[in-house]
């Protein structure tokens, strides 16, 4: 197919502004797909995607197009993630695109991700071709909306698409848009291959799979490669399209968008963002943007049942093939025996691998509170990086303890305001800017400690303002606080799984906050069970679950044995989540506690 | 045990149904008691057989209102059961009675019928607790109905107790509990009053007006119960029972020591035990009179009885779930017969050591203090048995 003919690009919206739905109508409507084979959001493969309706790794799809003019059109549909976790894998995305649909809801309007992926775009010069979505619903407002897009992104709406991807009205349109406004890929004018790893994922009958874009030259089975950012040199197994199921093929051309087999043994060795080049005549320069991503919340993962750590150790791996952002070490902990500290991209990445855990590996496991990463600088002028409260040193040996910063983006409707500087104040926030988009809605900027971000900010977000408002944030750098250890003492013992850093000017509160909250966690046993929280050997706070006094059925007949026989099975259903530390029984939730915090 | 069995025979309606009341009972006025009779008749005569190697030990009329049910209609069950099975000499007959809505002649009538054991619905003796108790009786009208059954021929009798009420004080309990000396009675129940779901307490606890019980004072009012009840020559023998030496419901007995029971009319439940043969089922009507009907023209019942056969494992977390509520516990060397089994040593030790338990090689019983959280020992003991591979 002739380059001129060839269409690059992705569809970005907030989530829930109906992405997906819409990439299966142009599956749909460009017969890509036939009506049986459609499952609801083709392109969302997990479980946990379709039913959280988020997509979490990326996908890509070729689509066959004639135009109204009877021309032929091959477009490379590339999917994003979309959430604020996964930014740096929607910019490759983006990267891969000559342009991008920016989808908008027309009843909520813009939203953080919508900004936040609508400058991506902007920067890396693709063409933005406004839609605005669900105009079938009744509180649909395009106009309010275009002219929201226009002064908040700076895009000329006059031509904005309505369509309403459920239904299928306008949906055309846009595929004749695509034609028109969006650029073929350009020429290149490098002699060798360079092509971007868009996004890497294992298949157990392939390997690892690396989705690519072809920038310069081409690519050919058989061919020997080299991935840039590693030096290491691989053979091409494979090569092929999603169309949307996967084909092989013998060749990708420039321009072109298809998977890479390769002899690659790790998804660790095949990074999101690399550049691809030949073996034997390798390109002087990787394509620009590439970065090596690190986590940024880190957790211990421990399995409930000590004799489940082979299991976790093997479920880890295997979700590690998939997923190269997240890392995991061994660690062990005296309250939770052996386990792993686990670093993720951000905190709705940690909750999905944990839910992956129970649900795909049917392990149930503990997750510790999630910490950031700090710098200690020590007073004999060492500097080590702590991302488990437990190795932090002593207070005495410390000089000074850095911690990692973001830019947060608060988009709200104006009455909310009040609330969001509250809950912004109280999280150690520095206000940056506040900028109204539109009469009604406003951008929000603050800096925050990455530390008080992952607990509760966003949820409390969505409850300060009725889930009006919307979130995007990125890391801005690191800088010294005053923090402390809180140690959470179970009758007298120091329970290391439940140990986290704050600021000292929160402790008090925070240790009374996390207390309470566990009084209520811990059921009651035989004896009284004394909760205690201390910095260093201070205690600052206590509370005491009694001790169970009278638990008992007045009566109890023949009917009720079958009553009595079910709550037997949810009792031990409940037991299995519990951990004993000591002589206490500690339900799960109780480590995860910490995160959250009274309204 | 399991030679025998009892029977159970559920009429599920009351003239007014008491706001703590969660069995399964619905409004005399759409009772059709031909209709029911006759379902409860063609039950009886469909399912005895099935009981047929087994000696009847006892027949129980509960509810719902029980008495309510025509004497006619008594009359031909009784002799249904009678003519159908081989019954024991001292086969128990026993009726529920509201106080309030019975004749000290019909009471006669019943006891010519063959009934030899009633139990009563007194709930209290006093006014307050029983207006909260949304009862239709009185002080004085418990005292006369209390005076006159128990100076009656009829020796076995029961008094359904209820303690536990918002704002009860010790006090108030034990006057109640005391005044049970004054009728020549060989059994007593004492309900601690639960807050079940879907009755207009439950509503009530969800308005705030209901609080949770203070445990102490629970303690407190059991430890009471049992001492002025002793005095009485009457003893603890389940959580909430207490009769004098061997008065013991023999048909109640059936449930906690998980025998045979058939259990006729809406709801009832129904339990098989054959040891020798390992067969253990159990089986539930259906709950409304309505769909109880149709069931019994659709003619299903055996069916049911495959679905819910259990193994020998379930037979014996069941009978540790009912026998660990009597004060003489469960007989283990008996359950390991049926199936082998051990318990994990160190949760006896721990409930041994706390004075939960007392246990032996051949006996496992709870203390009066493990009573208090017997829901909690039992679940521990159930969780803590390891049977052996069969």
């Amino acid at each position: 197919m002739n380059r001129d003919n060839i269409r690059n690009f992705s569809i970005i919206a907030h989530i829930d502004h109906g992405k997906s739905t819409l990439a299966d109508r142009i599956l749909e409507i460009t017969k890509s797909v036939t009506k049986r084979e459609m499952t609801n959001q083709f392109l969302d493969n997990m479980d946990i995607e379709r039913e959280r309706g988020i997509t979490i790794k990326s996908q890509s799809v070729r689509i066959n197009y004639t135009s109204k003019n009877n021309n032929q059109y091959i477009f490379n549909l590339i999917d994003t993630p979309g959430h604020v976790d996964f930014s740096y894998e929607v910019s490759r995305s983006l990267m891969a695109s000559e342009g991008a649909i920016l989808v908008v809801d027309a009843t909520q309007g813009v939203e953080a991700q919508t900004l936040a992926h609508a400058f991506l775009a902007a920067d890396m010069g693709l063409e933005i071709i406004p839609v605005i979505n669900k105009i079938d619903l009744p509180a649909s407002n395009p106009v309010r909306v275009c002219k929201e897009i226009e002064n908040s992104i700076g895009i000329d709406c006059s031509n904005a698409i309505l369509v309403s991807a459920k239904t299928g009205e306008g949906v055309e349109n846009i595929l004749e848009e695509i034609v028109k406004s969006i650029p073929p890929p350009r020429e290149s004018k490098v002699k060798n291959l360079r092509a971007l790893v868009i996004d890497t994922w294992f298949d157990s009958y392939l390997g690892v799979v690396l989705l690519v874009r072809i920038f310069d030259k081409d690519i050919k089975t058989g061919e020997r490669i080299k991935l840039m950012s590693t030096n290491k040199n691989y053979e091409v197994r494979n090569l092929g399209i999603f169309n949307p199921k996967a084909k092989n093929i013998s060749k990708l051309s420039l321009g072109e968008v298809g998977f890479v087999t390769a002899s690659i043994k790790q998804i660790s060795d095949a990074k999101v963002g690399d550049t691809i080049t030949s073996a034997d005549y390798p390109a002087k320069n990787p394509l620009k943007g590439f970065k090596d991503i690190k986590p940024m919340v880190f957790c211990g993962l421990y399995p409930i049942d000590s004799n489940f750590y082979q299991q976790l150790k093997e479920s880890l791996e295997k979700i590690a093939l998939n997923d190269s952002s997240i890392k995991y070490e061994p660690e062990t902990s005296a309250a939770l025996g052996f386990g792993f500290r686990c670093g993720f991209l951000g905190l709705l990445h940690m909750e999905i691998v944990k839910e992956r855990l129970e649900r795909e590996f049917n392990l149930l496991s503990i997750a510790t509170s999630p910490t950031v990463v700090y710098e200690v600088l020590k007073k004999n002028g060492e500097k080590i990086i702590v991302d488990n409260p437990n190795l932090l040193p002593e207070n005495n040996q410390i000089k000074c303890i850095m911690e990692p910063f973001v830019n947060v983006s608060l988009h709200s409707p104006k009455q909310f305001l009040g609330g969001l500087l509250d809950l912004c104040e109280s999280r150690r926030g520095v206000q940056k800017n506040i900028d109204f988009i539109s009469e009604e809605r406003l951008i929000l900027e603050y800096e925050l400690p990455l530390s008080e971000m992952i607990y509760d900010f966003y949820n409390k977000v969505k409850s300060i303002s009725k889930g009006y408002c919307s979130m995007d944030y990125e890391p801005s750098n690191t800088k010294e606080s005053d923090l402390i250890k809180l140690d959470i003492l179970i009758n007298g013992e120091v329970v290391d799984a439940l140990s986290f850093i704050t600021h000292r000017k929160n402790s008090y509160y925070r240790a009374r906050d996390i207390t309470e909250k566990l009084r209520e966690i811990i059921p009651r046993q035989l004896f009284e069970v004394a909760i205690q929280a201390s910095i260093g050997s201070k205690i600052i706070a206590r509370e005491t679950v009694k001790a169970l006094r009278k638990d008992v059925t007045a009566k109890c007949y023949g009917g009720d044995v079958t009553r009595k026989r079910k709550l037997l099975e949810k009792q031990k259903e409940g037991k299995k989540r519990m951990k004993n530390v000591g002589n206490v029984e500690i339900p799960q939730e109780a480590f995860i506690a910490i995160l959250s915090t009274k309204e | 045990m399991t030679n025998k069995f009892g029977i159970y025979i559920h009429i599920p309606f009351c003239t007014t149904i008491c706001p703590y009341c969660n069995f399964n009972v619905y409004p005399q006025k759409i009772a059709q008691y031909d209709v029911l009779a006759n379902c409860l008749l063609s039950e009886l005569e469909k399912n005895l057989t099935y009981f047929g190697n087994k000696e009847l030990a006892s027949i129980h009329f509960g509810g719902g209102t029980p008495s309510l049910l025509p004497i006619k209609y008594m009359e031909k069950i009784l002799t249904m059961i009678l003519k159908n099975s081989i019954a024991s000499h001292d086969c128990e007959i026993t009726i529920e009675i509201n106080p309030y809505e019975y004749e000290m002649q019909d009471v006669d009538s019943l006891y010519d019928l063959g009934f030899n054991r009633f139990s009563i619905g007194i709930q209290s003796f006093d006014d307050v607790k029983l207006k909260y108790l949304g009862r239709d009786s009185s002080r004085r009208s418990n005292i006369l109905f209390a005076e006159k059954i128990s100076n009656s021929k009829i020796k076995n009798i029961n008094f359904d107790l209820i303690f536990g009420i918002q704002d009860e004080t010790l006090d108030t309990w034990e006057r109640d509990i005391k005044f049970v000396s004054n009728f020549d009675i060989n059994h007593v129940s004492t309900y601690f009053l639960t807050i079940e779901e879907s009755t207009p307490f439950w509503n009530k606890k969800l308005r705030g007006e209901i609080i949770d019980f203070s445990e102490d004072l629970y303690i407190k009012m059991v430890e009471s119960t049992i001492n002025i009840l002793r005095k009485n020559k009457i003893y603890r023998y389940e959580i909430s029972n207490f009769c004098r030496e061997s008065f013991e419901s023999k048909h109640n007995m059936t449930y906690w020591s998980n025998g045979s029971y058939l259990g006729i009319g809406p709801g009832a439940y129904s339990s098989y035990v054959d040891i020798e043969n390992k067969i253990y089922q159990r089986w539930t009507n259906p709950r409304s009179p309505k769909a109880y009907f149709n069931f019994l023209n659709e003619n299903s019942v055996s069916e049911d009885k495959v679905l819910n056969s259990f193994d020998t494992r379930e037979y014996v977390k069941d009978s540790f779930m009912m026998g660990l509520r009597l004060t003489n516990g469960i007989n283990i060397k008996q359950l390991k017969k049926i199936r082998e089994f051990s318990l994990n040593q160190g949760t006896l030790d721990e409930l041994n050591d706390e004075d939960l338990i007392l246990s032996n090689l051949s006996n496992i019983k709870l203390t009066q203090k493990g009573f208090n959280i017997a829901d909690y020992i039992i679940f521990k003991l159930i969780e803590s048995i390891n049977f052996k591979v069969a």
